[in-house]
């Protein structure tokens, strides 16, 4: 399984409160999770990420063992009305703040499953950040 | 959306098509007619969204669930992939789902999945293409978010956008004033 570099400089996005506008799903608090999907199916994991490196981090690489591929992404509505997602190649969070990913927003995009995920598993992600070094974050799969 | 007199207007008259689609048991479908004595929550989705399209999905779930599964409504999600989206793969996304029965997914040949779609005025197109670094094949679609109710004469009489988490009880509370 190898690392996915993340490189890009979109950071600002990321910062709640911003992003609010454009997402008319969000106003539910996050339930930190997975969903439950098939084996070669894909998924999306939902939950908080606080920043509390004195300073600001970037997250330069995400990983899990349970699936092929992972991104991170942005659900976003196309200038003619559609929903869509879009790779999200940095995030960035200043010092004291917290990433959201959340349902209709950001999330981080588990891509052709190893295996199936039904409720009660669990999937660990691992996050590689600029300052805070290495992250992980284990999440319950519920729907 | 809600309509004030007795009858709702009809946004779209779908009784004269007539889609030759297959469930997720690759059973035969004929879209509207097989379902042509009920009335049909239908949504538009495809497995490889697991945002947008799992509140799609959702929803159907929970206002199947919410109104304590109807004999005279069915419930459909369409895929708008229908080159990803085989009936196999549509099972096993439903099992995630744990979709009861009168619950139906829909595949099918691109010709006639389009054609559908066309008809319920789904607009769909890939959007983001990517090949990974061990050259994997990725893409993902924009596309309307929408969820509708047609009648037993198979008219569109309700449509919401699909995702929102208000949805359910909406289609709850328009399908009690006509049913
Ligand atoms: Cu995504």
């Amino acid at each position: 399984m190898r690392f996915l570099t993340i490189y890009f400089l979109l950071g600002f996005l990321l910062i709640s409160g911003c992003a609010e506008e454009q997402q008319p799903t969000v106003n539910n608090e996050i339930v930190e999770r997975v969903r439950p999907a098939a084996q070669g199916g894909t998924t999306a994991a939902y939950f908080v990420y606080e920043n509390t490196y004195p300073g600001t981090d970037t997250l330069r690489v995400l990983r899990s063992d349970i699936a092929e591929v992972i991104q991170v992404h942005e659900t976003y509505k196309t200038e003619d009305g559609m929903m869509g997602m879009r790779e999200q190649q940095e995030i960035v969070v200043p010092e004291g703040e917290v990433v959201e990913f959340r349902q209709g927003g950001l999330h981080v995009m588990l891509i052709s499953l190893k295996n199936e995920l039904a409720e009660g598993d669990s999937v660990t992600i691992e996050m590689k950040w600029s300052g805070a070094g290495q992250v992980q974050k284990k999440l319950p799969v519920q729907p | 959306m809600v309509a004030c007199g007795n009858e709702p207007e009809v946004i779209e008259d779908m009784g004269d098509a007539s889609f030759q689609l297959v469930n997720q048991d690759s059973t035969e479908v004929i879209f509207p007619d097989d379902f042509s004595d009920k009335y049909i929550v239908m949504g538009f989705i495809y497995t490889n969204c697991p945002d947008i399209c799992s509140l799609i999905t959702q929803n159907l779930v929970k206002i199947q669930k919410g109104m304590n599964y109807p004999d005279d409504v069915q419930f459909v999600a369409a895929t708008f992939d229908p080159v990803r989206d085989r009936p196999s793969v549509l099972k096993k996304y439903g099992n995630a789902f744990k979709v009861g029965k009168n619950f139906t997914f829909l595949t099918g040949d691109s010709t006639e999945v389009f054609a559908l779609m066309d008809s319920a005025r789904v607009r769909s197109q890939v959007s983001m293409r990517d090949t990974t670094s061990d050259g994997r094949e990725l893409y993902f679609i924009n596309h309307s978010d929408k969820i509708m109710v047609l009648n037993k004469e198979a008219e569109v009489i309700f449509e919401y956008g699909g995702s929102m988490p208000m949805i359910p009880s909406l289609v709850i509370e328009d399908l009690n004033k006509v049913r």
